[in-house]
């Protein structure tokens, strides 16, 4: 063996030869590992970012969302006979108390047109029970009943795992826009000292941000889950001034005060001067919302068909108006004003009369009032996906939010005493905008808690879900929420293991790449190779020679993959940074705005480890041309050299 | 010794006879009578080369070709011998076979008083890097080290220290007149230079034997003759063993003794 001086002086010499097939293999070579050295580098730098901008917001916080499989199954319940028989008494009483209290008021009831809560068997020869008002209660119960077991896991589970508190949430707007649940009140947005089309629910299916977006995304959640998203000097304490304190997606808080949404193309320094004047000048900004109930909405939509209905027939000869006309109150969230009214005596006793019946039982009034909410917090929007980039994957990282939309405390929730219905639907887990939440005391305690008791099944291999996750004992879909913090503590040891394997895949296709440009050398150098043959050097000099060779080009190739991966990544994040920098502060609602996000991270394990495996593949890469090399006669090749 | 700034006895004679190729040739067949009688006066050591019924047969397809047939040889420490022949004729055969570079089929090869047939592999690489320094007709310098490196390249492969490779090698580049042209790469050596190189660069590790095949195949005559010159300075200096190999009956003339070659056979 040659001094390794000697070798490299030798070695160094191939590293001179076919420069061009050098660049080339080094660049087609490494261009894989490039990207590993940037993902790498982004992988790193945002989780750094991320933990450090996590000590501010709720990224350090490890909840999991527990979503109930096995509750209440609808076709059983509602094809249960002993239910059908109580429905079917239920409605019997139903039509006997309403043919007394008609009777007792002098007014027509006819039994055929009332909505019957078991409706006739059908070809299947099965009777059915269709939810009606007044057979809500008797379902609720057995709906209570079969998600026992679900709630008996919920407890069960609390005592084997470190769960340090739990959690729920309420949407309030469970089925599409607020109140398009039967009995439930209706939110409309005031803009400017009026309603923005009162009655025509459907305008806010899409609002997905801004003050139009809170009739459709307004959420109770439970106050300790919130208080991260507290302005300084706000809580979540309320008064008796009937005031709600409510936390505000950012794009409707910048809405409250009267600014308009940034364009995309503003500078970094313009969002973050946004940013503060929207956390110092919206903290305890309120606001107005009418907050109509299903009668107040239907009077609403009346006077509106009315008003269309003579301003389309006002020039029409015969046209006969109605007797009784109603208009909108010229004031925001009032009840109707009777606009023309020329009913007889009669008709309007026996409106009266039909109102008092309706009264009884269960019709409310026309009911309307203005809720006053105080911005207490701010959550970011949510993301918009706009075409992929790497500010978007990255933004997507961001996750400190419990979802999107609006959320009340839930301390605040006798405030809106109209939505109570919704309320005790939290002890059923049918309805899946309800949520229950564990918080667990670590990152590990966390994961072993998903990974033991969420229910996993094979869809393919048939059964009803909910029975098998019954049988196993763990009827729950757990997932993260609120943070990314487990899925990203995860990620850290899966981003290893995948970056480790794809470098090593890669390694054997660069590995094949650079055996092109080794072998060549050590083809083109049979004759050097002879010649060292001949004055003195032995089979293993010349493999100390070329393995020294192969070793300095995998160092080319790592030196520049991950040069040049890191370059980018600086590259990158010079244009991403500054807005990545301004997403996380409004996502972790961090106090401290001169905080950085950078994607430039360094992990020595993943660095040194890709860079090792570079040169594994050079050396790889030798192994072929080297073995054949020194396989050959010297005499041979100066011989054919000539 | 000849060299670029130097004029050699036979530049001397070109240029006071010049134009006048019988008064040349005259002349130079007079210098070479001269240099053979001083030759033949000359003691030589031991014998550092024995062959004896010395064969080599090669396989080409199913054909069997016996490039050397039965040779036998002496030569003797500081002998300066010319193997000569026409091309095919098993001189390079010979030289590759006393260079330890491959193994003969039939009889047996004493270099140095050992018999190279019988050594293995590592030890026939420790027998090339000290007792055989090889030259060849396209030099083999390495393009893209310098001169002085390029002589310490054997030494290299004796592990030999660095400062005593370089002195060396220092010492060796001023012996074939080369000391200012240390630094330069190859390329920028003229032919002549180059080959002195390797000369050079073979007395590296202070061989018994120079094994040079064709060595002035790549030159013109005025190099030619110098380098023949150059290893006949050598052997006085160094009383180095010189076999060439070469198809040039008058370069050939300037060794000591002349071996002809003919169908694998020694002839004369």
């Amino acid at each position: 063996m040659i001094r390794m001086s000697d070798a490299f002086t030798l070695s160094l010499t191939k590293l001179k030869t076919r420069r061009v097939r050098l660049i080339v293999t080094t660049v087609v070579s490494g261009l894989f590992f490039v990207v590993l050295a940037f993902a790498s580098s982004l992988f790193n730098g945002t989780i750094t970012s991320v933990e450090e901008f996590s000590d501010d917001g709720f990224g350090s916080r490890y909840i999991t969302r527990v979503d109930g499989i096995g509750g209440p199954n609808d076709y059983l319940l509602y094809e249960d006979k002993d239910l059908i028989a109580q429905a079917k008494i239920i409605d019997a009483d139903l039509i006997a108390r309403k043919k007394v209290v008609a009777k007792e008021l002098g007014i027509t009831y006819e039994p055929t047109l009332e909505q019957i809560s078991v409706f006739p068997a059908g070809p299947n020869g099965k009777e059915g029970i269709q939810e009606t008002p007044q057979v809500k209660e008797l379902l609720r119960g057995a709906k209570i009943e079969q998600s026992k077991g679900f709630f008996d896991a919920i407890e069960k589970a609390k005592d084997e795992y470190d769960v340090t508190q739990q959690y729920q949430s309420v949407a309030l707007n469970s089925n599409g826009p607020v109140g398009s649940t039967a009995n439930i009140p209706t939110l409309v947005v005031i803009k400017d000292g009026k309603e923005q089309n009162a009655g025509d629910s459907s305008q806010y299916q899409y609002a997905a941000t801004g003050i139009a977006s809170l009739p459709v995304g307004l959420t109770l959640m439970s106050d300790p889950v919130l208080e991260t998203f507290l302005l300084p000097d706000q809580t979540f304490i309320t008064d008796y001034s009937g005031v709600i304190p409510i936390v505000a997606p950012y794009t409707a808080a910048e809405e409250t005060l009267g600014l308009g949404k940034l364009p995309a193309t503003s500078s970094s320094e313009t969002r973050l001067e946004r940013l503060k004047e929207v956390r110092s000048k919206v903290s305890g900004k309120t606001f107005g919302i009418c907050l109509r109930n299903q009668a107040s909405l239907e009077r609403q939509q009346l006077a509106e068909q009315q008003q269309l209905e003579l301003e389309t027939n006002k020039n029409k000869k015969g046209y006969i108006k109605p007797d009784l006309v109603y208009e909108k109150s010229a004031s925001a969230c009032q009840d109707v004003v009777v606009q023309r009214d020329v009913r007889s005596a009669q008709t309007k006793k026996d409106t009266a009369k039909q109102e008092e019946f309706d009264r009884r039982f269960g019709k409310q009034d026309a009911s309307q009032r203005i809720l006053t909410f105080k911005i207490v917090g701010i959550v970011a929007d949510p993301p918009d996906f706009g075409g992929f980039s790497v500010k978007n994957l990255v933004g997507s990282l961001l996750t400190s939010n419990l979802g999107s939309g609006w959320f009340m405390p839930f301390s605040a929730k006798d405030k809106l005493p109209e939505f109570a219905p919704l309320y005790s639907d939290v002890d059923l887990i049918t309805n899946y905008n309800n949520g229950i939440y564990f918080e667990l005391s670590n990152p590990e305690e966390a994961k072993r808690f998903v990974k033991e008791k969420s229910c996993s099944f094979d869809f393919l291999s048939g059964g009803d879900p909910s029975v098998l996750c019954q049988e196993k004992g763990t009827p729950f879909f757990l997932s993260s929420f609120g943070s990314n913090s487990i899925a990203l503590n995860d990620a850290k040891t899966g981003f290893q293991k995948f970056y480790f394997r794809a470098a090593l895949v890669i390694a054997l296709i660069s590995a094949v790449i650079m055996m092109g440009t080794v072998g060549k050398v050590i083809s083109d150098s049979r004759r050097e190779t002879a010649v060292f043959r001949a004055i003195g050097a032995k089979r293993f000099d010349i493999a100390q020679i070329y393995i020294l060779y192969t070793f300095m080009l995998g160092v080319i190739v790592a030196l520049f993959s991950v040069g040049t991966g890191y370059l980018i990544a600086y590259i990158v994040n010079a244009r991403s940074a500054a807005g990545l920098t301004i997403d996380a502060l409004i996502v972790y609602n961090s106090s401290n705005l001169d905080r950085t996000f950078s994607i430039v991270g360094f992990n020595g394990k993943e660095i040194f480890g890709l860079v090792g495996i570079i040169i594994l593949a050079g050396l790889l890469s030798a192994v072929g041309p080297l073995v054949s090399n020194l396989k050959r006669n010297p005499i041979r090749d100066m011989r054919d050299e000539r | 010794m000849s060299s670029e700034n130097q004029s050699t006895p036979e530049e001397v004679l070109l240029k006071k006879y010049a134009g006048n190729i019988d008064e040349i040739m005259s002349a130079l067949t007079a210098l070479q009578n001269k240099k053979k009688a001083s030759k033949n006066n000359r003691q030589y050591g031991d014998s550092v080369v024995v062959t004896s019924n010395l064969s080599k047969i090669y396989k080409v397809g199913k054909q069997k070709i016996k490039a050397l047939d039965n040779v036998s040889l002496d030569i003797k420490q500081g002998e300066y011998v010319a193997i000569t022949g026409a091309s095919g004729s098993g001189k390079s055969t010979l030289l590759q076979l006393i260079g330890a570079l491959d193994k003969p089929s039939e009889g047996s090869i004493e270099v140095v008083t050992k018999d190279i047939s019988k050594l293995s592999d590592r030890a026939l690489s420790k027998f090339r890097n000290q007792t055989i320094g090889f030259v060849f007709q396209f030099f083999y310098l390495q393009p893209f080290l310098n001169l002085k490196t390029n002589l310490e390249v054997p030494g290299m492969f004796a592990r030999t220290k660095r400062k005593e490779r370089q002195k060396t090698a220092e010492s060796l580049a001023s012996s074939v007149s080369l000391s200012d042209r240390l630094t330069h790469l190859p390329n920028e050596l003229s032919g002549g230079q180059m080959q002195r190189a390797a000369i050079a660069r073979a007395l590296m590790n202070k061989p018994n034997i120079i094994l040079a095949d064709e060595p002035t195949g790549n030159l013109d005559r005025k190099n030619a003759f110098a380098i023949m010159d150059l290893f006949d300075t050598v052997r006085d200096t160094f009383n180095t063993t010189v076999i060439v190999v070469t198809h040039d009956a008058e370069l050939a003339s300037r060794a000591d003794r002349e071996i002809k070659m003919q169908d694998g056979r020694v002839v004369s």
